[in-house]
Parts: C-alpha cells; sequence; structure tokens
C-alpha cells in the first residue's frame, strides 16, 4: 500500500510501526512530512538531555530524619475489616440522605430571585438569612461525615482517580472560600448565597461520585 | 526520581520535597502494597501523584503571593540578542505548560527512557492510551514551540 501524508500521525504514534520505512521514503520527496520527522526526532534528542542528576548529601538524612519521625508517631485508624465495611456502607447511606434532606429543605425556604422578578441585588431579610444559614450549616455537617467517609481513599497517593477528584475538589474549596469571603462583607446578598448553595451542590455531587466509587470498589472485593 | 520530580516540577527544591514525601507515603502506605504490580512501579505512581498534589499546592501559593510565572514567548524575545535559545531550553520550559498526564507521559518516555507498557502500569492506563498520550504531548510541544526561536540540536 502506498504511503501518504495522511498515514503520518498514525506512524508517529507508533514508534514500533513496521511502515516507518515506507514514511521516510515518502518523506525524502515530500518537505512536509520531513519536516515532521525531523521536529519528533529533534524532540526526542533535546528531551534526552532533560535528565538531570545532582549531588544532594542532605536529602537522605533528611528522609531518614522523617521516617523516624513517622515510626514514633501513634498508628492511626485502624485497617478496616468486614464489618467495618458494612457499617461505612451505613454511615454513606445515611449522609447521602442527610445532605438530601437538607437541600429539599434549603430549597423551600429558599427565598427564588426568578419569582420575585428582582435581580441580582436582592437581599434577604433578618429571619429567612438565619434559616439559610441553619439549613447550610447541616448540609455542610452531613458533607463533612461525608468527607470522614471517604477520607481514607480519598488521599490514597497511589490512585491516580483519587488524586484527579482531590484536585476537583481543591477547586471547589478555593471557589467556596472565595464567595464565603465574599458573603462575610455582604451577608444579606442572595445572589451570593445562592452561588454558594450551587457550589457546595457541586461539592456534594463530587463527593458522592468518589463514594460511589468507593462502594463499588468494597463490593467488587 | 529526582529527575523525573525535577522535570514535572521545575524546580531542584520541589523535586526533592516530593521524593521525600513520596518516600514518608511509600512508608505509611507499604502495608497496602498488594504486589500487583512491581514494588518500582508502585514507588513512581505515589512520587507522580505527589509532584501533582505539589505542583497544585505550589500554583495556589504563587497565585496567593503573584509571583509571575514567565510566558513562553519571553524566553524567545529574551534570547533573541544571543540569535536564539537551545531547544532543550526551550523544552524545559515548554514541558512544564503541559497537561499534568501528558506532561508525566513525556517525561516518563522522551527523558527518563520508560517503555510504554511500563508507564502504562505505572500511570495504571493501557499501553495505546499511553502511546496516544505521548503524540497529544509532542503536538503540544510543537505547538508550544512554535511560539519560541531555537536553535537546533547538533
Amino acid at each position: 500500500m502506498k504511503f501518504t501524508c495522511a498515514d503520518l500521525p498514525s506512524i508517529l504514534e507508533n514508534p514500533d510501526d513496521p511502515r516507518w520505512e515506507s514514511a521516510e521514503a515518502h518523506a525524502e520527496a515530500c518537505p512536509d512530512c520531513r519536516r515532521e520527522i525531523r521536529f519528533w526526532r529533534e524532540l526526542s534528542v533535546a528531551a534526552r538531555d532533560l535528565r538531570r542528576k545532582w549531588e544532594t548529601p542532605e536529602l537522605w538524612p533528611r528522609i531518614e530524619a522523617s521516617l523516624m519521625v513517622e515510626r514514633t508517631r501513634p498508628r492511626g485508624v485502624p485497617h478496616e475489616g468486614g464489618s467495618e465495611s458494612f457499617l461505612r456502607r451505613w454511615r454513606i447511606a445515611a449522609s447521602l440522605l442527610l445532605a438530601a434532606v437538607a437541600l429539599v429543605v434549603l430549597w423551600h425556604l429558599w427565598p427564588h430571585a426568578g419569582s420575585s422578578g428582582q435581580g441580582s441585588d436582592e437581599l434577604l431579610s433578618e429571619s429567612a438569612l438565619a434559616r439559610v444559614e441553619a439549613t447550610q450549616a447541616k448540609c455542610l455537617d452531613s458533607m463533612a461525615q461525608l468527607e470522614k467517609v471517604v477520607a481514607g481513599e480519598l488521599n490514597s497517593p497511589d490512585s491516580v482517580l483519587a488524586a484527579s477528584y482531590r484536585e476537583r475538589l481543591l477547586a471547589i474549596d478555593d471557589a467556596a472560600t472565595e464567595l464565603r469571603e465574599e458573603i462575610e462583607i455582604n451577608r444579606f446578598n442572595a445572589e451570593l448565597r445562592t452561588a454558594l448553595l450551587s457550589v457546595y451542590e457541586a461539592k456534594e455531587q463530587t463527593l458522592k461520585e468518589f463514594a460511589g466509587y468507593v462502594q463499588r470498589s468494597q463490593n467488587a472485593l | 526520581m529526582k529527575s523525573i520530580a525535577f522535570n514535572m516540577l521545575g524546580d531542584r527544591s520541589d523535586a526533592e520535597d516530593a521524593v521525600q514525601e513520596a518516600f514518608l507515603k511509600v512508608y505509611r502506605k507499604i502495608s497496602e502494597f498488594r504486589g500487583e504490580s512491581g514494588v518500582a512501579t508502585w514507588i513512581y505512581r505515589i512520587l507522580l501523584n505527589t509532584c501533582y498534589d505539589l505542583r497544585r499546592r505550589r500554583a495556589r501559593v504563587r497565585a496567593a503571593t503573584a509571583d509571575p510565572v514567565v510566558p513562553l514567548e519571553d524566553l524567545g524575545e529574551a534570547s533573541a540578542a544571543h540569535h536564539s535559545t537551545p531547544l532543550r531550553f526551550a523544552l524545559e520550559s515548554a514541558i512544564l505548560r503541559l497537561d499534568p498526564r501528558h506532561r508525566s507521559i513525556f517525561v516518563l518516555y522522551e527523558v527518563e527512557g520508560f517503555s510504554h507498557s511500563e508507564i502504562g502500569r505505572i500511570l495504571q492506563i493501557p499501553e495505546g492510551t499511553s502511546k496516544h498520550g505521548l503524540y497529544q504531548a509532542k503536538r503540544e510541544l510543537q505547538r508550544l514551540l512554535g511560539r519560541v526561536r531555537y536553535r537546533r540540536p547538533s
């Protein structure tokens, strides 16, 4: 089969592709493919120079010292056994239920901006604010419980999935912190409160997703 | 390990911190190691995840202290007086702008010489995904380096 420019990407993606010889023959007559292959090779040559070696005589003593400190620390949470994992599933279910109830209550208590026809400057009354804050506190409690339940798996250093969830949760927490700071100077602003609620919902959803993953992997064991 | 961490983080001191933190995590998690992969594979995986976390933490601090990150284009301008930047330096800077997953694949394959099957085991991805990730990384580097004048390797 004749090699064409359109075949080049699949060749570049696979260094073991048997069509490399045909690609090089084609590149001799095709300046675009020649340039492309040359760049690819130059990149590999330059990348090899990025391998670093430097002396750090203080690093190993530092690591040893931190391991010694770790060894003398009291052991944390015990390893989870079968009955504990049943208890854990119960706790996840209870937390999810509590979070769902808190959100429904919050929804009913919320003075909806759309229905009042007023814009983003809408302010909450003192009593509505008290109710919203109480409901938010319940919601936060339930999320904290959920966080505790998934903490072990979430902080697992060897799980790429956990790292990705940690990243997402950090971004959500950053957004919540920013909103809370704004709310501190503008406590009655309904728009800020709505935004914070959305952020909490996003966090709850993310935690639920991860809890679901934890449950599925425990069931699979 | 230091070399991988350096190319993931772009800073020697951060790389050393990442190696230290990775060893601590290995120590804490050793009882959970089930032998499904080699020990070295498992340690590299922990190191890479530590680098992701550390980089994210550093980025947050940098954002909070408004520590400026030199734009890639400035590298070309700064080097214009010397005609061009060696590709190696431009590449070092461009790598740090890659998506973290693509960056790890590029560093492990092109810099450290791991095979795609080894990378697949470290990152827990299929070998084909590693190959495609490397292709994507190189395409992105091609785009980034297109904005910089660099000197070809001799």
